[in-house]
């Protein structure tokens, strides 16, 4: 098992009529701890490959390899209703037969890490857009992954909450060293998040940029808007 | 920031909590239940009572409430346990789901009546008539339960099953800590039309002598429904009063302490 993310020379196409291919030709690697975007146009394949990454989807041909540890948010936090914040935190714990007290522990710790320490009992139901998504990642990083997928996470979300989990996600980051591999449809927030940003079109990999500005990042920095212009002449 | 409290106080326990002590719950009653029936029959002969309704007292009220409860609650569970594994088949893969959906729902439109004489008759040979009327309930609440809980599977978010997958739930597991909670709201609206249905056939399941060649009152079964029927044939009108208002009184009990209570609960197993 890999450190890293790859995937080599990668299809994957759907049983309709006409067949339609999700995602063709894609070759991608992704460093060990590297903070990586994957963005393009809606309906580009991007989300197919978080699948194939995971392994929701089986790759028509060609090759994928990921660590032992993967763990993913969804772009609607997929809680579940019925389970409070401290049980869906302990969900992939439970599955993987940890103990009451290791799960316990782990729930407090990335519940704290996300700030929502004193909202165990809650239910989703009673928490904000911005709390759910919170949730979700701690969730996910309470598995202990060595990669974390994320599929859109604040697209439902309002500019300012946004702003917040950049914040806090660019924290925990740096803080648990995982490899991150994000899905987004905003260019400024990859360019804000990430090393390198891969852009798809048409379910290939059109280009890879690396962004060369230091963290942390503003949007009002001079670079930003360079870096943000690349972006859009390579998705051209 | 102020809480959204859409569930009762006593509701805010863990799932696992929860499960265990509704669970708990029902099974005290229903041992409770099958006690009380156990002993009433021991000290009245139902046969007889049906005969002689001028003789209905309170005591013998209360056990045709018992009888009658105890056989919609025996053809539930049957319904139940055939229902939640026939729907996880049917929505197994689409192309099973596009044969058996279409088929089962035109066997579900057969009027279960229209067989009734013919399961009468295969019970009565193995002297088990309670079978018979149990089966006809159990055939009568079956698809209502299937086809809720049909509908409730189709409407599981894909992002669930993505997080059930990336987080190892599988197979049995997976049953039990999210398809059957993701569909709880709707077994529960599909069991309340069960029993609805139930209630509603139930005068036909208890009263047998109809379908037995040359069968008389003493073959009925003794509950609600046979009072009913047989106080209406013998002209007798306290005992069908007495009857009907009984069946009233237990469907409303019923929804107080168990359907409304259900409802409430479903409420946090509802996807936004």
């Amino acid at each position: 098992m890999t450190d890293g993310i790859r995937l080599n020379k990668v299809y994957k196409s759907y049983p309709t009529t006409p067949e339609k291919w999700a995602v063709r030709d894609f070759t991608l690697e992704v460093k060990n701890q590297e903070f990586f975007c994957l963005v393009g146009p809606s309906g580009c394949g991007k989300s197919t490959v978080l699948k194939l990454i995971v392994g929701l989807e089986k790759p028509t041909s060609g090759q994928v390899q990921r660590p032992m540890g993967i763990s993913m948010d969804f772009q609607s936090g997929a809680l579940m209703p019925w389970l409070t914040v401290e049980e869906n935190v302990a969900f992939g714990l439970k599955m993987r037969g940890d103990g009451a007290q290791k799960i316990h522990d782990l729930c407090n710790k990335y519940l704290e890490m996300v700030n929502l320490q004193h909202f165990s009992e809650k239910y989703p139901r009673e928490l904000s857009g911005g709390q759910r998504q919170r949730v979700g990642i701690a969730r996910a990083l309470a598995v202990e992954p060595q990669a974390l997928l994320l599929d859109e996470p604040f697209s439902a979300l309002d500019s300012i909450t946004t702003d917040e989990l950049h914040k806090d996600l660019l924290a925990i980051w740096k803080q648990t060293k995982i490899t991150i591999i994000m899905v987004s449809h905003i260019l400024e927030e990859a360019v804000l998040l990430a090393d390198r940003i891969g852009v798809v079109v048409d379910g290939s990999i059109r280009g890879i940029m690396e962004v060369s500005m230091p963290r942390p990042r503003k949007d009002s920095d001079k670079d930003f808007e360079r870096e943000a212009k690349k972006l859009k002449e390579l998705m051209v | 920031m102020s809480t959204v409290r859409h569930y009762h106080h006593s509701f805010r326990y863990s799932y696992e909590t929860s499960l265990r002590k509704h669970f708990l719950l029902i099974g005290i009653w229903a041992v409770f239940i099958i006690i009380l029936l156990l002993l009433a029959f021991y000290f009245i002969e139902p046969s007889r009572a049906l005969l002689k309704l001028e003789d209905l007292s309170l005591t013998g009220l209360t056990l045709a409430c018992f009888a009658t409860f105890f056989r919609l609650a025996a053809a539930y569970i049957f319904a139940l346990i055939l229902a939640i594994p026939l729907a996880l088949f049917i929505t197994k893969s689409p192309r099973l789901e596009k044969i058996l959906l279409p088929t089962f729902d035109i066997v579900q439109s057969v009027p279960v009546l229209a067989f009734f004489p013919v399961i009468v008759l295969l019970f009565v040979k193995v002297n088990f008539f309670e079978g018979a009327a149990i089966f006809v309930l159990f055939m009568a609440m079956l698809w209502n339960i299937v086809f809720s809980m049909v509908g409730g599977l189709k409407t599981i978010p894909q992002d669930i099953e993505a997080a059930a997958f990336v987080f190892g739930s599988k197979g049995i597991r997976k049953l039990t800590t999210v398809t059957l909670p993701a569909v709880f709201p709707y077994l529960i609206m599909g069991s309340l039309l069960a029993w609805g249905q139930g209630w509603n056939i139930l005068i036909v399941a208890e009263v047998l002598h109809n379908y037995i060649p040359g069968g008389t009152q003493s073959q009925d079964l003794y509950g609600l429904g046979s009072l009913l029927v047989n106080a209406s044939y013998q002209g007798k009108n306290l005992p069908f009063i007495s009857a009907l208002v009984a069946m009233v009184i237990l469907i409303g009990l019923m929804n107080f302490f168990i359907w409304q209570k259900l409802l409430h609960l479903a409420e946090r197993y509802k996807f936004d």
